[in-house]
């Protein structure tokens, strides 16, 4: 089984939310100093649930993200982990690009590799939770995709599939090729032997540039947006405690509920 | 009259005798060789530096029974019995010489009545150690105690070979008494029983005595290698060769060059551990004082230290041994990971020893402590963990985190690097780059630079040096973990990684002098560290303030009365024997009144959180922490007092769980000094004096 994962590289979630900022004139969020980003959680998981289905049935595992030079450590991670080879898309016009951007240099880097028999990704990124990509991937790669999955296994030829919903899950058949967008209750991500670690220094990561990828400046970046991000702030929450005054309780539920329906919640 | 100048039929009894000594010897021999072969398997280790240091500790604790003796009535009954071993092997010596050489006496103690009267004392002594032991197995039946076969088989073995003796000297006593036979006073008892046998009946017994003897000797001889009484003759070698390394320093391995060389990082097969740790298993007398003292086994977890020791014994003389002595003498030496003839293996690390087994441990020592023949159960846990850890992937989910979290932050809790010394932030405390001249770096630690409640002794501690106008400065945030726990888990990587992050800092720097609250960062900075090729001088608190009150640069005014009971943690007390300067800076403190927790000084209960388990959960059996909270409650104090942070955690974890949080208040001994120093005022704001709490 060929299979690619698609990762990406998200500011350490473990941070207390308090020490994130937001520039709201630019529309970016500013992570505290000195904190080293991380693979994205789901991702970890993905990673795994690929490794796991090649030891069952050999083959290959290739890992990618979309990133400058700080992601190569998330792609050493990932062959720590158990992946075979990796690639790392990095170009000024990826820049300001959203999951569909994103998406669609995912895709064709995926279609540069000789072959796949499943694309796997997190169900949804750690920083920005829009959990599009694995379905615009499927969509732009001509394969069946399901999101999100809590359990995948090889069954006569096809994939057996769980797809989690809101009070169980879905059992589903899906074809080879397909897209995943892999969910936590999958699997418990492994943490890389010795072995790993030393080896991930040794693989090569090539890096692929736009032009290598054969995509238009308008699908990419900035350019390639389907989703105008209007403003980024952070909610101010406030909460008010108003005492209802009354001489006796029957007084008081009645000041009660004029004051409720005023507010049209009754 | 001679036991072996008669004839049995046509052959001479002394032909039979030397027929079944060298028989006896030979098989002897050839099991204890096997025995030797198997141990040159494992791995080499240096154990014969300081000779006089290894004797004096055999003369203390083999023939003087230094722990064995901590249990009074079983060290008394083995002291007999042992002793009476030592004595009556020249007995047995004289007994087969004389047999085999006809002629034959003894020299110099032939008929000297001090040799004479202890060859029946000590059959006597012997005999009530047996009584003694067999006592214990039967009735009194301690839970550490295995009660089988093995163990009364040898006892009647023991017995036996006593009763001979007195047979055949009672009645040689009888056939040809001595006047030097008054100073047998046993033998000459039975000697007078057998009086009015008629001369017959006298030498028949003397013969039954006499050949018994020699076939017990014998037989014992030969059983010896295949029972647990192989520590007769392992025991105290085993202690010469104890380890010559500071008790809290794991070993440095060469992470590098052993995936260079294809070695193993880790233990999964019995040949990867040393010759030592084999030798560790055949010393082991199944006595269970290990796990009469281990956290893990009083709270109902799979762990048990003996039987770990008794697996890996039996995985590699049942197990492995035709494996590893095939091997052998294919040439293939037992080189790390040399596989050789596979039947249905059993995979030490897993099927032999339960994963959850190496888990359990808290590596507080206390069955390292308490073994009599110093056999050392949590280095060999550690090298299997490392195996776990870093070539099998099997770590506990709690442990990862762990990992990822010192990995990613410095700190076990993923807390920003930047705000390490933010807890120092409004107290004037100067960093090393300030002020490189300190006299003292205090390293703070994770726990005291991150929790909360242990800030609170950093905080502590800061006002006391300030007040006893000693110079320190902290790292801030070049500080980074010390590694310790990731290193217990068995992460000896992310552990070097660390180590060689402070150990850099600390060469720039070059501290004179270093104090620190955390017995762990006390251990791993002081000890550990030296493996980097650095030494410091490194204090834990409590010596620093023992010191200071010494020289009156501290005098503790403030009353306190209070009853206080002190927990010894693990890492201060059994791994460096820090156990009187704590109690002297408690008492130094008017109104207080130290009262000692039955377990206590180095038979205390750890706290639970060591080897990694404060930031594990504990699934089985009852949480160490409660039942040591409890402990602390039956010495009735009104506080309890300590000097870890772990400890510290615990405890009120423990308390609050227990619902005692409010009535047992738990405090650092710095925290309560701080109090108790107050009406001298520091450099420090009077608002920060006034918002420090300790309940």
């Amino acid at each position: 089984m060929d299979i690619v994962v698609c990762i990406k590289q998200v500011p350490d979630p473990e941070i207390p939310t308090s020490q994130f900022k937001v520039d709201e004139a630019a529309r970016t969020v500013v992570p505290p100093p000195g904190v080293a980003p991380v693979i994205s959680t789901f991702d970890l998981h993905a990673i795994e649930a690929a490794v796991q289905l090649k030891e069952q049935h050999g083959g290959k595992v290739t890992v990618i993200s979309l990133g400058s030079s700080a992601v190569r450590d998330a792609l050493k991670r990932a062959i720590a982990m158990g992946c075979d080879a990796a690639v790392q898309l990095e170009d000024a016009a990826f820049e300001g690009g959203d999951s569909f951007a994103t998406a669609a240099a995912l895709a064709a880097a995926i279609r540069k590799l000789d072959r796949f028999d499943l694309v796997l990704t997190g169900r949804q990124a750690s920083d920005w939770d829009s959990g599009q990509v694995p379905s615009a991937l499927a969509e732009l790669l001509d394969v069946a995709g399901a999101v999100p999955v809590q359990k995948v296994e090889v069954r006569d030829g096809g994939l057996y599939v769980e797809r989690v919903t809101e009070d169980g899950y879905q059992p589903i058949t899906m074809p080879i090729p397909s897209v995943l967008g892999i969910s936590n209750e999958i699997n418990q991500p492994r943490y890389p032997t010795l072995k790993g670690i030393m080896a991930s220094g040794k693989v090569p990561i090539p890096v692929w540039s736009a032009a290598d990828l054969g995509l238009a400046p308008e699908q990419l970046g900035e350019r390639g947006r389907r989703i105008i991000l209007e403003r980024l702030y952070v909610p101010v929450q406030e909460s008010t405690c108003d005492f209802i005054e009354a001489d006796t309780p029957q007084e008081a539920g009645e000041k009660l509920a004029l004051r409720l329906r005023e507010a049209r919640l009754i | 009259m001679h036991p072996t100048s008669d004839m049995l039929g046509p052959i001479p009894t002394v032909l039979i005798l030397w027929v079944l000594t060298l028989g006896a010897l030979a098989l002897f021999g050839r099991s204890v060789a096997r025995l030797v072969r198997l141990l040159q398997a494992g791995q080499p280790e240096q154990r014969f530096d300081r000779p006089l240091a290894r004797l004096l500790t055999v003369i203390e604790h083999v023939f003087g029974h230094g722990r064995l003796l901590r249990r009074p009535y079983s060290g008394l009954l083995h002291f007999f019995i042992f002793w009476g071993f030592v004595i009556l092997t020249i007995g047995t010596v004289e007994h087969f010489a004389h047999g085999l050489f006809p002629g034959f006496t003894l020299p110099l103690l032939d008929r000297w009545p001090p040799y004479l009267f202890s060859q029946d004392l000590f059959n006597v002594l012997v005999l009530v150690g047996v009584a003694m032991a067999v006592y214990q197995r039967t009735v009194i039946r301690p839970p550490r105690l295995t009660f089988n076969e093995d163990a009364l088989i040898i006892l009647g073995l023991i017995a036996a070979l006593m009763v001979s003796n007195l047979l055949a000297s009672g009645a040689r006593i009888a056939l040809q008494p001595e006047p030097t036979d008054v100073w047998m006073p046993v033998s000459s008892a039975i000697a007078g029983a057998f009086a009015g046998l008629p001369r017959a009946a006298q030498e028949a017994l003397y013969r039954i005595g006499w050949w018994g003897h020699v076939v017990l000797v014998l037989g014992f001889l030969v059983y010896i290698p295949h029972s647990k009484h192989l520590h007769i003759v392992t025991g105290a070698p085993n202690v010469y060769l104890r380890s010559s390394r500071p008790r809290g320093a794991l070993s440095t391995i060469d992470i590098e060059k052993r995936l260079e060389n294809d070695e193993p990082v880790g233990v999964s097969r019995i040949e990867q551990f040393s010759w030592k740790d084999l030798l560790d298993t055949y010393s082991c007398t199944e006595c269970g004082r290990c796990q009469a003292e281990c956290p893990a086994s009083i709270s109902g977890k799979e762990l048990s230290p003996k039987y770990l020791i008794l697996d890996l014994k039996d995985h590699l003389l049942h197990d492995e041994a035709g494996r590893l002595l095939a091997a052998k003498s294919d040439g293939q030496n037992g080189a790390r990971g040399a596989s050789g003839v596979e039947t249905t293996h059993k995979e030490m690390v897993g099927d032999v020893i339960h994963d959850q087994v190496l888990w359990d441990c808290v590596t507080c020592r206390a069955c390292m402590d308490a073994c009599p023949v110093f056999i050392e159960h949590v280095p060999k846990i550690v090298d299997m963990r490392r195996h776990l850890v870093m070539e099998a992937s099997r770590i506990l989910p709690e442990f990862q985190k762990l990992f990822d979290n010192v990995e990613a932050s410095g700190n076990p809790w993923r807390f920003p690097r930047a705000s390490r010394a933010d807890w120092a932030k409004d107290l004037g405390i100067p960093t090393l780059a300030e002020k490189p001249d300190a006299e003292y770096l205090f390293w703070v630690g994770c726990a005291g630079s991150y929790d909360e409640r242990n800030v609170k002794v950093s905080v502590a501690l800061a006002r006391l040096l300030e007040r006893a106008g000693v110079s320190f400065a902290i790292l801030g945030t070049e500080e980074t973990c010390c590694g310790d726990p990731v290193r217990r888990v068995g992460n000896e990587y992310l552990y070097q990684l660390q180590a060689q992050q402070n150990v850099e800092t600390l060469q720039r720097y070059g501290p004179k002098k270093i104090v620190t609250a955390c017995p762990h960062c006390f251990n791993t900075v002081g000890t550990e560290y030296r493996d980097f090729g650095v030494e410091f001088e490194v204090v834990h608190h409590v010596q620093l303030l023992e010191r200071l009150i010494a020289e009156g640069k501290l005098a503790p005014r403030d009353r306190l009365d209070e009853r206080l009971t002190y927990h010894d943690p693990c890492y201060l007390g059994r791994y460096h024997d820090v156990y009187d300067a704590p109690r002297a800076a408690l008492r130094a403190i008017p109104g207080v009144e130290l009262a000692e927790m039955e377990r206590h000084r180095d038979r205390a209960m750890c706290c639970g959180a060591g080897g990694g388990h404060a930031f594990c959960e504990e699934r089985t059996g009852r949480r160490i922490n409660h039942i040591r909270v409890e402990q602390a409650l039956e010495a009735k104090p009104a506080r309890v007092a300590t000097a870890c942070p772990y400890c510290l955690m615990m405890f009120e974890d423990g308390t609050r769980a227990k619902d005692v949080y409010e009535t047992l208040p738990v405090a650092d001994v710095a925290e309560l000094l701080e109090r108790a120093t107050r009406d001298e005022p520091s450099a420090v704001s009077r608002q920060q004096s006034a918002d420090t709490t300790t309940s």
